[in-house]
């Protein structure tokens, strides 16, 4: 018979709710009734079963909880291991702080090399001459861009009173931004 | 059916040694009176809700420990009924939660497996009967928490959906939600060949 009424429909029946069209198409079709018998003899049956002694947990399964629990788990896991860094320290991609440290610490050797040959263009640079104008003013200059880039990217600190080197740790121009934690962590290096 | 020490709630009320105050004999006969009354529901329900025996026995005297000091303390709900099976539900479901935290604790387990059938049955319809019942309470214990919590207070103990709905503090709706998934569930269970 069409229209014949779903599980929801006949339970809402056996909870003494039925919608009017419900009630009137019980009436009229066995098979709807034979079906909430069913259903109603299922009920009383279960709860036959479930009012009388349980199984051995042993025998059960654990509660919903650990089913519900388990993939959550899993899948917190899996995303703490993708967030953790695997294995060795793995190239640093250009841009990145580290490929800019690596580049600059090649040219700091590099500077440093051609001053202990001595054919630096800047040589003198750190006399007394040099620093009163003398004929290594434009080297000094580019001296000191060389120095504030690495102070720069390095977050090096600023200079004490008597820390004036070339390739000190220390900055001579004293950024206004600069960070303790970065700063220790270069001298640490 | 497992044994469990009946613990009288009279036994849970502080000691006037203890710096309590000694119960006045109406009001231990009023509380013992209501343990009698609901003491075997609530254990009834907590092993329902719980499936583990032991923990249920646990709860059960908390519940009473918590009807003591309402009687002493709080004021008087109107229908004491209600009022224990909603401490009983809410206990039942901090412990589940609670127990997240305890994973590696072991399960008690007292009921013997030979009690499931019925005496006087044959072999094979007492496996059958057996196979049946362990399918049955293996598909309730899998039931989501609410699921399982309105199936046993509207079918195990007979409440109605709005007193369940009160009960849980959800929406009719949703006691008829949960009632009807869960029906369906039991009933696949109980209808799958073994």
């Amino acid at each position: 018979m069409s229209g014949c009424l779903g599980e929801r429909a006949l339970l809402r029946v056996l909870e003494r709710e039925p919608a009017r069209r419900a009630e009137a198409h019980l009436q009229a079709c066995t098979a709807c009734r034979a079906r909430l018998r069913r259903l109603q003899d299922d009920l009383d049956h279960l709860t036959a079963v479930l009012h009388g002694p349980p199984p051995p947990l042993s025998a059960l399964p654990e509660p919903a909880r650990w089913r519900l629990g388990l993939p959550a788990l899993a899948l917190a896991a899996a995303a703490a291991l993708a967030l953790l860094p695997h294995g060795g320290p793995a190239p640093a991609p250009a841009g990145t702080p580290g490929a800019t440290t690596a580049l600059t610490d090649r040219v700091a050797a590099g500077l440093g090399a051609a001053l202990e040959g001595g054919d630096a263009p800047w040589r003198g640079w750190s006399d007394e001459g040099a620093w009163n104008g003398g004929s290594g003013g434009a080297v000094a200059a580019e001296g000191d861009e060389v120095t504030a880039l690495r102070a720069a990217l390095h977050g090096a600190r600023p200079c004490g009173a008597d820390e004036r080197m070339l390739f000190a740790v220390c900055d001579e121009t004293a950024l206004a931004d600069w960070s303790p934690a970065v700063a220790g962590e270069e001298v640490g290096r | 059916m497992c044994s469990t020490p009946d613990l009288a709630p009279a036994s849970l009320l502080p000691p006037a040694a203890a710096g309590g105050v000694a119960p006045a004999p109406a009001e231990e006969g009023e509380i013992v009176r209501l343990e009698r009354a609901h003491g075997a529901r609530v254990l009834r329900l907590c092993r329902w809700l719980l499936g583990d025996p032991s923990e249920a026995e646990e709860l059960r005297q908390e519940v009473w420990l918590r009807v003591v000091r309402q009687w002493r303390g709080g004021p008087h709900p109107d229908d004491w009924r209600a009022w224990i099976t909603r401490v009983a539900v809410n206990a039942c479901h901090d412990r589940r939660r609670s127990a997240w935290w305890r994973l590696g604790r072991g399960r008690s387990d007292d009921a013997p497996a030979a009690e499931l059938v019925a005496r006087g049955a044959s072999p094979e319809e007492e496996a059958a009967a057996g196979e049946e019942r362990l399918r049955i309470w293996r598909a309730f214990r899998r039931l989501p928490g609410r699921q399982r919590e309105v199936f046993a207070l509207r079918h195990l103990e007979g409440h109605s959906t709005p007193e369940i709905a009160l009960l849980l503090g959800i929406a009719p709706g949703s006691v008829k939600r949960h009632l009807f998934r869960a029906v369906r569930t039991l009933r696949a269970a109980l209808r799958r060949e073994s």
